[in-house]
């Protein structure tokens, strides 16, 4: 039924995306199971309507009847709760910038010219993106290491929808998705773990090559020696056919639970070692929160990555470090551009930046 | 040193980025460290297999494309009208039938990526055909509660959806009657 009648949504996206702005994500809360190293879990899973071209092939009203299919099957969702619902078209760059920094969408969505529809769950535990490289990008995230539990919502929503829209299956190939890499369970689990005592012990790489055999992608980056960019590395299943969603899950578990125990190991060491000099980065790290004028985002990530290791190796009374989370978030360029539309070049959102950290950090150190 | 990227500003990045295992170095600065979104590791979602893709398909279809070049090309899903050789250059598939269309090709090729050219894993659930009833039910609780809450918009929204919802299961039951 092509050009049936407008996208009902789509008049609220403005208004929508504002409400976004005026919270935060469930999923910084730290207070989960070993959520001082591993940041968050992430699964996502690839899904596509049978009888539509997939989004690269897609012509005419193709994409915009996905959209009202798809959002048919979500009003009303039990998963869902009471969902957020934005029209991509109806977004210009800044916004955009906003919901990739807030990982709901990824940077070739952001890009995308394609009649699109953003979907975020009441906690943004979990979230939709429709007419990505896929109809149907379903994702949950979780604080912490919580492979179980966000596979348990996503799995529960993935349900919900199945009983309303006709996925594209086969018994062969399972569900089948426009790149093949993601053919079978259309699977990817995601571990955002932050690892500084393998970075400064420049080990990282030795431990990349005893995961591959996981069949594990690293992906994100890293520096040289100390000069390293915020310690964050992202770690993913690589393959999607021929295993079962459960054994994907338990090998992530075990990769997650590995990791922190060599990160775990690394800093004993590391504290042996270089006390001094670990101890004397992690208090200049605070200086510089405490008195900077100006802060870029690539310089704010690496002091949390320090004061993120100084709350690790107890060096504070305070044990309050959910601010860690949150200012990684908030303080993200269109974040601060979002909060303060005025700040559109880069000086004065540095100099915001230095100011918030600067608030924060002084009424606690 | 010179930033690779703009080759004006002082390097004051190195990084490496490890993607399936390759590892390749950058020296930036930051301005561009801050446009390529290094500052952001959380927004680097994994779509990069893509571009993985081509170079697999290309390398694995080489011999063959050197001898039929034309027959290759001239290869096309009859759904979505997508081409083997653009298949193999952006390693995107139109749609489920290039699946079929491309079979044996992606039996190879999916045996190359995985390991594997069976699913193993989760099926969709059975779709509910009888769903218009229970559906107008519970739109109908969720209306009460929207407008209690004075939630107008919601409301109006759902009452659309509630006269679509009216009027196809009308259609369908009128369907129903006819082919009794």
């Amino acid at each position: 039924m092509p050009n049936e009648k407008p996208l009902e949504f789509s008049k609220s996206t403005a208004k929508n995306l504002n409400s976004l702005t005026k919270r935060l994500p469930r999923w910084l809360d730290d207070n989960a199971p070993l959520a001082n190293i591993v940041i968050s879990t992430r699964v996502r899973l690839a899904r596509n309507l049978a009888g539509y071209a997939f989004p690269n092939a897609a012509v005419g009203e193709e994409l915009n009847d996905v959209i009202r299919e798809v959002y048919r099957a979500m009003t009303p969702s039990d998963q869902l709760g009471a969902p957020i619902f934005l029209d991509m078209l109806r977004l210009g760059k800044l916004e955009r910038k906003f919901l990739v920094e807030r990982r709901l969408i990824s940077p070739p969505y952001a890009e995308s010219e394609n009649p699109a529809m953003l979907v975020v769950g009441e906690d943004e535990y979990l979230s939709v993106m429709v007419n990505e490289e896929d109809h149907l990008r379903v994702q949950s995230i979780q604080p912490g290491l919580n492979v179980e539990e966000a596979w348990r919502l996503i799995s529960q929503l993935d349900d919900e929808l199945g009983e309303h829209l006709h996925y594209a299956f086969t018994d062969q190939f399972g569900y089948l998705t426009a790149c093949p890499t993601n053919t079978g369970t259309g699977m990817r689990v995601s571990l955002f773990v932050h690892l500084p005592a393998l970075a400064i012990l420049e080990e990282i790489e030795k431990v990349i090559k005893k995961l591959a055999s996981w069949e594990i992608t690293v992906r994100g980056f890293y520096g040289e020696g100390t000069e390293v960019v915020g310690n964050i590395f992202q770690i993913s299943n690589q393959l999607t056919l021929g295993r079962t969603e459960e054994t994907i899950i338990k090998r992530m578990e075990e990769v997650g639970q590995k990791l922190v125990s060599l990160e775990d190991d690394a800093r004993e060491r590391l504290e042996e070692a270089q006390v001094v000099q670990v101890h004397d980065k992690v208090y200049r790290a605070i200086g510089i929160m405490k008195y900077a004028r100006t802060l870029s985002s690539l310089e704010l990530l690496n002091l949390l990555s320090y004061l993120r290791l100084g709350f690790d190796l107890a060096l504070f009374k305070n044990k309050d470090r959910r601010f860690l989370n949150e200012l990684m978030v908030t303080l993200q360029p269109a974040h601060i551009q979002k909060a303060h539309s005025e700040m559109d070049d880069d000086l004065s959102r540095d100099v915001q930046r230095a100011r918030a950290v600067r608030e924060k950090i002084s009424a606690l150190f | 040193m010179l930033c690779e990227i703009c080759k004006k500003r002082p390097v004051a990045v190195s990084y490496t980025q490890v993607i399936n295992n390759k590892k390749t170095q950058y020296s930036v600065c930051m301005k561009c460290a801050e446009e390529k979104g290094i500052t952001n590791p959380l927004a680097g979602l994994p779509e990069v297999f893509g571009k993985i893709v081509a170079n697999i398909i290309g390398e694995q279809f080489l011999p063959e494309r050197e001898e039929g070049k034309k027959k290759s090309s001239a290869r096309r899903c009859p759904k979505c009208n997508t081409a083997l050789d653009k298949f193999e250059k952006t390693g995107l598939l139109g749609c489920d039938e290039c699946y079929q269309a491309f079979g044996k090709e992606l039996n190879t090729l999916l045996r190359r990526i995985h390991g594997s050219n069976k699913h193993i894993g989760s099926r969709p659930r059975p779709r509910r055909v009888v769903t218009e009833e229970r559906d107008l039910l519970k739109l109908r609780a969720e209306l009460d509660l929207a407008i209690n809450k004075e939630k107008f918009e919601r409301a109006a929204e759902l009452r659309d959806l509630i006269r679509d919802a009216e009027r196809e299961a009308g259609s369908k039951s009128a369907e129903r009657g006819r082919k009794a």
